[in-house]
């Protein structure tokens, strides 16, 4: 009896107190009952005839499994599309708040401006905050799931739905070919305003005829950084004649796209961490009259673009990965690393 | 056999459960009897899954027990009550007329 006794334990240790004492005493006279039609005796039975039976019942995880009143799951079914949307929203808190102490962090007269520092520090600021909040939200869940009587729980369905109320289809590959030809339109524009006008792009000043200061924009400007956005604005412009050709979005677009927005990390990885694009020689030379802002003027202007670019930044980070998802789901790329079905 | 037809007949296998239970429960009958008295009619249970069922169908209401000391060993006896009945009489209407359905849909087939 040995092994029907531990069997029993097994079971009764894995049900609610409640109901233990009694399903243990019936399933010990079942396992009997099961025992004495197979050997014709009501004791003394072997432990070959005891695994017998037992191999029968099932492992004592799956009998208490079936006896347990409710199945076991942190949160049920009922309580799961609005926990999704909880966890949604801790995540999308847990991002702002990555994005601003970030920020934040470059203000400071000591702030660690490196690139990598940056993402490192936004990253773990973001999992610090996604982390702890889905735990808490996991753990409320848990309870309500548990102190809530399921005749309370009537959060979906039964709400009534109005077939009028669907939202319309919105042309997921369609493209808006006005908005293609705006884009177009500026970006040539922008180009021709900076490899004609570059260099003049400054200030005047007055001290009894008028003069003009160099240019702004420093010499790396032009020698490191302007020749990869007109790069980047010449692609663009020709991803939008395609796309105003096609009329619709389609595999290759979509993946130039996707380049193109690498092609943003990297520029602004640069812009980020490479030689100012300020040029300090025209500032001094615009507020000859006043040099004791020039400095600090300078620093505001550097600090203000490099959270400018850091935010960009991060953005454009969000929207790759955002796109690389909606990729993987429009094309179905599971399908390729899905295994075979067994025959 | 393919392993997602045996998954298919072992689905519609326990949709049947409760009435195979409920039908045979007109006179008290204790857990091992009952597998027997199912077998004997051609449908087989495993006993993980029939004697929670009868605890289950115990707390929805449709069947009442009693401990019997009078035996060998004490005995959990089930019997079916008169709200278990009622639902037996309905589930049993729903059946023969999906039955009837499927008998239809299925000749359909065969004839084409």
């Amino acid at each position: 009896m040995e092994l029907i006794n531990r069997y029993v334990y097994q079971v009764g240790r894995r049900l609610p107190e409640r109901t233990r004492a009694d399903v243990e005493q019936e399933l010990r006279s079942l396992l009997l009952d099961a025992l004495e039609e197979r050997t014709g005796r009501t004791a003394d039975f072997t432990e070959e005839e005891q695994v017998a039976v037992l191999e029968e019942f099932g492992s004592p995880e799956q009998m208490a499994d079936k006896y347990r009143p409710r199945p076991r799951y942190i949160i049920g079914p009922k309580l799961y599309n609005l926990y999704l949307i909880v966890i949604a929203a801790i995540a999308g808190a847990g991002l702002l708040a990555s994005i601003v102490t970030t920020v934040v962090s470059t203000l400071g007269p000591e702030a660690n401006v490196s690139v990598f520092g940056l993402l490192l520090q936004a990253w773990t600021t973001f999992m610090n905050i996604a982390l702890s909040g889905a735990g808490s939200a996991t753990l409320v869940f848990a309870v309500l799931e548990r102190v809530i009587p399921d005749e309370e729980f009537e959060l979906n369905e039964d709400k009534k739905w109005n077939p009028r109320d669907l939202p319309a289809i919105e042309p997921r590959n369609e493209v808006k070919r006005a908005g293609l030809v705006v884009e177009i339109a500026f970006l040539a524009l922008l180009m021709t305003a900076f490899l004609a006008f570059g260099q003049r792009i400054g200030g005047a000043y007055y001290d009894g005829t008028w003069h003009s200061t160099p240019s702004f924009l420093s010499a790396a400007f032009f020698s490191l950084y302007l020749p990869l956005l007109v790069a980047r604005w010449g692609l663009t412009i020709l991803q939008d004649i395609v796309l105003l050709r096609q009329g619709r979005w389609q595999l290759g677009t979509r993946i130039s796209d996707l380049l193109l927005h690498f092609l943003d990390i990297s520029i602004l990885g640069r812009l980020l961490g490479g030689p100012s694009i300020v040029n300090a020689e025209a500032l001094q030379v615009a507020l000859a009259e006043a040099p004791e802002v020039v400095d600090v003027l300078g620093m505001l202007l550097e600090r203000g673009l490099q959270i400018g670019f850091l935010v960009a930044l991060l953005i454009t980070i969000f929207e790759v990965i955002s796109r690389i998802y909606q990729f993987i789901r429009d094309y179905r790329l599971w399908i390729v690393i899905k295994p075979k079905q067994a025959n | 056999m393919n392993e997602v037809a045996q998954n298919l007949i072992s689905e519609l296998r326990r949709g049947t459960l409760v009435l195979s239970v409920l039908s045979q429960l007109q006179e008290q009958a204790y857990g091992y009897s009952l597998k027997e008295r199912l077998a004997e009619r051609g449908v087989e249970i495993d006993q993980g899954t029939l004697y929670p069922l009868l605890r289950r169908l115990e707390e929805q209401g449709l069947l009442q027990s009693e401990w019997s000391l009078t035996e060998s060993r004490p005995r959990r006896y089930y019997q079916i009550n008169a709200m278990g009945q009622s639902v037996l009489e309905t589930l049993t209407q729903e059946w023969r007329s999906m039955v009837a359905a499927m008998h239809r849909l299925l000749q359909e087939q065969e004839e084409k």
